[in-house]
């Protein structure tokens, strides 16, 4: 059975990676193009979906509201949230989110296959979301990996950076 | 922004400081709503409940208290809610419950897109937008987007009631779930871009000349294609055409014509999940497009009816009749059906001209016409040909025909009813001086048996007409289908 992910992101926003990545690994799609179509979509659909990927670039800030909103509707879904340079991770991202705030960090998610980024998500605890860190920082490079990899980069970010400059922060 | 803040805002201030004798709201009913202190209202998801009240349907303001705080008391007894922020409030708006929403904002950005989801998630609930008083320009625009009506503040009394007391002008619906689109499928929701939209505008223009019904449904098509409209059902006057499922329409536009209202295009859900932004802004354009065709196909079908139609009887001439025996037995030859033309004329018509004069002849000939009309079936082809000469194209709308099959009786059982009719028929226009009781001749031919062509048709129809003359009128005469080319 596909993987169901919604895809909530501008119609003109450079999401070319994640529809690639979307085909590839056959999944079924739901594309929102902001997060007011999402809520529609959240109230009216089926079932939920196992993964979400929020563009939060052109997000205002009553948009960010989208997050508690999937959480209470599908506790389940892991959520990715890229391209947000213009505002900040919310203070308390629900559980399951990992947070992208540099393309390099969006590209090395995408490089996992489906279950792979839900099982990580799923393994972040309750009421924590995670971020990934600045360019050029080792924990992108951590990402990088297939799923052993992956779960110490999750341990490095969960409080064993050793890059005092640019913490990654726990919510 | 979060509850508090909201219940801080200026809204509700400035009308309290408007004079009673405007009826400001100056005070606050016992239902007035409250922000809940704590968690709920810091939720993203809070919706501050009012008192529950039975009755007419709920209120949800989705703005500040201040605007909540004055619709709970202009309708004591209304149960109003508020959500401070604008996705709890699209979230909240799902609930059936709630028959009207109110969306404070300036109607740009947020407000707008927040309408247009709203109305994406109920067509039915009664949406009225309540804007800053410097910016009813763009207040209208919240109506264009989906809004019903709009406010502006501060809040009046006799306004509310007016507004919130008209009925929503979108129709109720019921949504059913939805299921994502797979991949392979379109990963965008909307259909054509513009310029596919353009094309087939062109195509849907060029075509015109096919009559109103096929241009609605092509138009029809477009729109379903360009919206990614699971259907789109078109109503103008009495025709209908629609396409795909239209059993839940979400968005309507009317259609009007020279300022009434001859119906209106709608369209189903969308295929893809919800309909993109500006989706009712683009159907209004399109409504206007639409609008323009019709009455142009309308405008032409008028002139064509006029070009083809005989003066004094109101049937068919001779030029629609040639175009529509060619048309019919191209169609008889590709279905192997059958087309049968029948020629008429009245017996010693002549007399009656020169006896009671032209007028009474003209009466005479119109009264056949009533006559013939009322006599053949709606699928026929009833025509003047000219003079006291009629034809009717008898087509094949019973079965195509097998092998082996005979020289249809049918099309002769017609034409003796029809000549019997005028035997019997008591012609007030000639008085009591008709020089001769009114009879007819006819001729008979049909296809493929007495022609393969519509000349050879006409040529057999006439020839069994003189028979008729000559045989001593008052009959109908079969072609001996001596006319008849060999099949190619």
């Amino acid at each position: 059975m596909s993987t169901a992910v919604l895809h909530v992101a501008a119609a003109d926003d450079s999401s070319t990676a994640i529809a690639a990545w979307l085909e590839t690994h056959g999944c079924a799609c739901w594309w929102c193009a902001d997060a007011f179509e999402a809520v529609v979509l959240l109230r009216k659909a089926a079932e939920p979906a196992d993964l979400a990927f929020l563009s939060t670039d052109r997000f205002s800030a009553a948009e960010m509201d989208l997050f508690p909103l999937i959480a209470t509707a599908w506790p389940g879904t892991a959520v990715v949230a890229y391209g947000g340079g213009r505002l900040a991770a919310p203070a308390a991202l629900p559980r399951g989110t990992i947070w992208c705030d540099t393309q390099a960090a969006l590209q090395a998610v995408l490089r996992l296959a489906p279950a792979e980024i839900i099982r990580h998500a799923s393994s972040l605890g309750a009421a924590q979301g995670i971020r990934t860190a600045s360019p050029g920082s080792e924990r992108v490079g951590g990402f990088d990996a297939a799923a052993g990899v992956l779960r110490s980069a999750s341990a490095d970010i969960m409080g064993h950076s050793r890059h005092a400059a640019a913490p990654v922060e726990r919510a | 922004m979060s509850a508090n803040a909201a219940a801080q805002a200026v809204r509700f201030a400035s009308s309290r400081s408007r004079s009673r004798d405007r009826r400001g709201l100056t005070g606050l009913s016992n239902h007035a709503v409250r922000p809940a202190a704590g968690d709920e209202a810091r939720s993203a998801a809070a919706v501050i409940r009012g008192a529950m009240i039975h009755g007419e349907p709920d209120v949800l303001v989705i703005g500040s208290q201040a605007v909540a705080d004055a619709v709970a008391a202009a309708f004591p007894h209304r149960r109003v809610d508020y959500a401070p922020r604008p996705l709890a409030g699209l979230w909240a708006v799902a609930e059936e419950r709630y028959g009207v929403v109110i969306v404070e904002g300036d109607s740009t950005g947020w407000q707008l897109r927040l309408i247009e989801s709203i109305r994406g998630l109920r067509a039915d609930v009664h949406l009225v937008a309540v804007s800053p008083a410097t910016s009813e320009p763009s207040a209208r625009i919240a109506v264009e987007r989906g809004a019903d009506d709009y406010l502006l503040l501060p809040l009046l009394v006799e306004e509310l009631e007016r507004v919130l007391r008209r009925p929503s002008r979108t129709r109720p619906q019921n949504h059913p779930p939805m299921r994502p689109v797979h991949s392979g499928e379109p990963h965008r929701m909307a259909g054509g871009g513009p310029s596919d939209d353009l094309v087939q505008l062109a195509q849907v223009l060029q075509s015109l000349d096919d009559g109103v019904q096929p241009m609605l449904r092509r138009f029809a098509s477009l729109l379903m294609e360009s919206f990614g409209a699971a259907g789109v059902k078109i109503r103008a006057d009495a025709l209908v055409e629609s396409v795909g499922d239209v059993e839940e329409i979400v968005l309507v536009e009317p259609l009007r014509h020279c300022s009434s209202l001859i119906g209106e295009v709608g369209l189903g859900r969308s295929a893809m999940g919800t309909y993109a932004a500006g989706a009712a802004q683009r159907l209004t354009a399109m409504a206007r497009i639409l609008e323009l065709a019709y009455a142009l196909v309308r405008q032409q079908c008028e002139l064509r009816d006029l070009a083809w139609s005989d003066d004094l009887t109101g049937l068919r001439n001779r030029r629609y009749f040639d175009q529509r025996l060619s048309e019919l037995v191209e169609h008889a030859r590709t279905e192997r059906g059958r087309v049968t033309v029948v020629l008429f004329d009245v017996d010693g018509f002549k007399q009656y001209n020169d006896v009671l004069g032209h007028q009474v002849g003209d009466r005479l000939i119109q009264e056949i016409a009533q006559l013939l009309t009322r006599t053949c079936r709606e699928t026929d082809v009833v025509a003047r040909r000219g003079g006291d000469e009629f034809a009717v194209i008898l087509w094949d709308a019973e079965k195509p025909r097998v092998p082996g099959s005979q020289h249809p009786s049918a099309p002769e059982v017609l034409a003796d009813r029809f000549a019997r009719v005028i035997e019997a028929h008591e012609f007030q226009c000639l008085g009591p001086s008709a020089p001769a009781p009114v009879t007819i001749s006819g001729g008979l031919a049909s296809y493929p048996w007495d022609g393969r062509t519509p000349e050879e048709l006409l040529i057999a129809a006439d020839e069994a007409l003189l028979r008729a003359k000559r045989n001593g009128k008052n009959c109908i005469q079969l072609s001996d289908g001596g006319t008849a080319s060999p099949e190619s």
